[in-house]
């Protein structure tokens, strides 16, 4: 594989609510045009890593760099619209979509901070999910699940975003839907987006990740391949319910 | 559509039950009671609380108009015996002209509509800046952020009481007759006017919400805010549009049936709260249009109800349509927010 440029790289945060310290010290890295994936169990502070990148909870110490001009700067300090300017999206767990606002609505607030290239970005959305097209002027409510994560993830790419951070994508979906959200996810890498994945569904998303961290108690406890993870026996048995 | 069938099926039964020309009244009431119905209902959606100040908002509009449109304003303190009168900002400017064409207002009134949209939302928007935005923040209720603004109601009431003194007052007019529609219906030129007027502001408001990216992030914000919170979507810049937009249909609102009534007082805008309400409730709390059908409503049936009952009971009317809907139907018309 050749070397890749660094987007994203997370070094030693601590980070909470209030006075419960959640994060004791976790650093990831995130490569161009890479599929991560964070598992861990419930608890372990996933979710709250995720909401301190994209500056939802700041850190208490710790740096986030960002790659921004070609060169990795500190957003630690960036408020949501400024890292959304930057190139970073966000893509919630659930509700992720906007139900009484039609398709094209939904894809419109997308680029809500910058509405130069809106047309041009909604209609390469569409050429990427022509379903979406097909019911633009539908209100996404009556979306099914998995386009309900289509138009989720069509929505945060329209800024044309360096890293999507996804929330469980897989989370409350049927298991048939669940393989295709993961194409969905391979067609944003293709379209050249890094993706940053918190799941509890491991397996699935490993299978597809290029690399993968596993949380503990909010310490990095493993990382590797994704391949490499799947075949590790320790978290195999403690995360992926194998024996 | 079944909204418009159900229109021309009432009208229908109005002419063969003879009242026609208190349906076409009430109608056009409703019109206005839409105004500040679909102020409510908006700021329910995205700030997320009962505005129960909105009555008194209208009632300070009108009296903000006072000074700006009236020929003689009177000021008289509650508890100074020095009261003291000056000629109106627009007639001190020559513009005294009363009984424009077939109504019975001039164009002073007219030109303090938009002075006191401003105002009032300038109000409103210190209001949100200073008082509801800290409460949020703090972290209160929806009930003690409602709570609070039934103070703020009461504040207003006291300050314009306090300048104004608690007698009627009234824009400069002069008598004009009934305007014969035929069909048996007949109404005050006035009334026609406020009609108009209220919905073309409605059909602003449509526009405002359906095609401009400020009432888009509204709708978005009311649909979730969290959601639009990550989109890069300003919340509080929202919350201070809604402020704004539901402020200046309040004034507007506030003034036209000072201008129908020919005479306003401190409490009118909290005599209007009930028969608002009534409509937020019928059409779905959180939902606009469900707003404006639903005020139309509660307008026809307070009206026509005062060929069968006491026209002093009409208030109680908004009320039982109020409470059949709690029952029946919780979620309204149109279907509103949880």
């Amino acid at each position: 594989m050749q070397k890749k440029n660094k987007i994203l790289e997370v070094n030693n945060i601590f980070s909470g609510y209030g006075e419960t310290e959640i994060l004791h010290g976790v650093s990831i890295e995130i490569y161009e045009n890479e599929i991560v994936t964070i598992i861990g169990p419930n608890g372990c502070g996933k979710s709250t890593l995720m909401k301190t990148i994209f500056g939802l909870i700041r850190a208490t110490s710790g740096n986030i760099d960002f790659l921004i001009n070609d060169e990795l700067t500190s957003i630690n300090n960036y408020d949501t619209e400024n890292l959304i300017k930057k190139g970073l999206s966000y893509v919630p767990q659930s509700d992720n979509v906007f139900p009484s606002l039609s398709i094209e609505e939904n894809l419109e607030m997308g680029s809500f901070i910058k509405e130069e290239g809106m047309s041009e970005s909604i209609e390469s959305m569409y050429d990427l999910f022509p379903i979406l097209k097909e019911k633009r002027k539908d209100p996404a409510n009556q979306l099914s699940g998995g386009q309900r994560q289509m138009l989720a993830l069509a929505r945060a790419m329209m800024l044309k975003p360096k890293l999507i951070i996804l929330d469980e994508p897989s989370a409350g979906l049927a298991p048939n839907l669940v393989s295709s959200v993961f194409e969905t996810i391979l067609t944003i890498q293709k379209a050249g987006v890094s993706v940053l994945i918190v799941e509890q569904n491991a397996k699935a998303a490993l299978e597809r990740s290029n690399r993968g961290y596993v949380l503990a108690t909010g310490e990095n406890k493993v990382d590797g391949t994704g391949k490499n993870l799947l075949k590790n026996k320790e978290i195999a048995s403690l995360y992926l319910g194998r024996k | 559509m079944k909204v418009m069938l159900s229109f021309i099926i009432s009208l229908g039964l109005s002419f063969i039950l003879g009242v026609q020309d208190l349906y076409v009244h009430g109608l056009l009431i409703g019109t206005v009671f839409a105004l500040g119905a679909i102020g409510i209902t908006l700021l329910y959606a995205i700030v997320k609380f009962a505005h129960v100040a909105h009555g008194d908002f209208m009632t300070l509009a009108a009296y903000i108009a006072f000074p700006f449109a009236v020929s003689v304003v009177k000021i008289e303190y509650v508890s100074y015996a020095d009261n003291f009168s000056f000629t109106g900002l627009f007639p001190l400017l020559g513009l005294d002209q009363v009984g424009l064409w077939i109504f019975t207002f001039g164009l002073p009134t007219l030109l303090a509509i938009p002075f006191a949209m401003i105002i009032l939302a300038s109000i409103a928007v210190l209001l949100e800046i200073f008082v509801y935005r800290k409460l949020r923040n703090r972290g209160s209720s929806d009930v003690m952020l409602a709570m609070s603004s039934f103070g703020i109601a009461i504040l207003l009431r006291g300050i314009v009481q306090t300048i104004f003194g608690t007698q009627l007052r009234s824009f400069d007019r002069i008598s004009k007759p009934f305007l014969d529609l035929g069909l048996g219906i007949a109404v005050p030129p006035d009334l026609i006017f406020l009609g108009l007027t209220a919905i073309f502001l409605c059909f602003i408001t449509h526009y405002i919400l359906q095609y401009t990216k400020i009432g888009k992030s509204m709708r978005a914000t009311s649909d979730n805010p969290d959601l639009a919170m990550v989109t890069g979507i300003n919340v509080n810049k929202v919350i201070i549009n809604t402020w704004i937009l539901a402020a200046c249909l309040a004034a507007c609102a506030g003034i036209l049936v000072s201008i129908f009534s020919a005479q306003f007082m401190p409490q009118m805008g909290w005599k209007l709260l009930i028969p608002i309400f009534a409509a937020v409730v019928l059409g779905g709390v959180g939902n606009a249009y469900g707003a404006f059908i639903g005020a139309l409503i509660v307008g026809i049936s307070m009206e026509v109800s005062t060929e069968y009952i006491n026209p002093a009971y009409k208030l109680a009317i908004a009320f039982i349509i109020m409470l059949l809907v709690l029952l029946v139907k919780p979620r309204g018309l149109l279907g509103g927010k949880d």
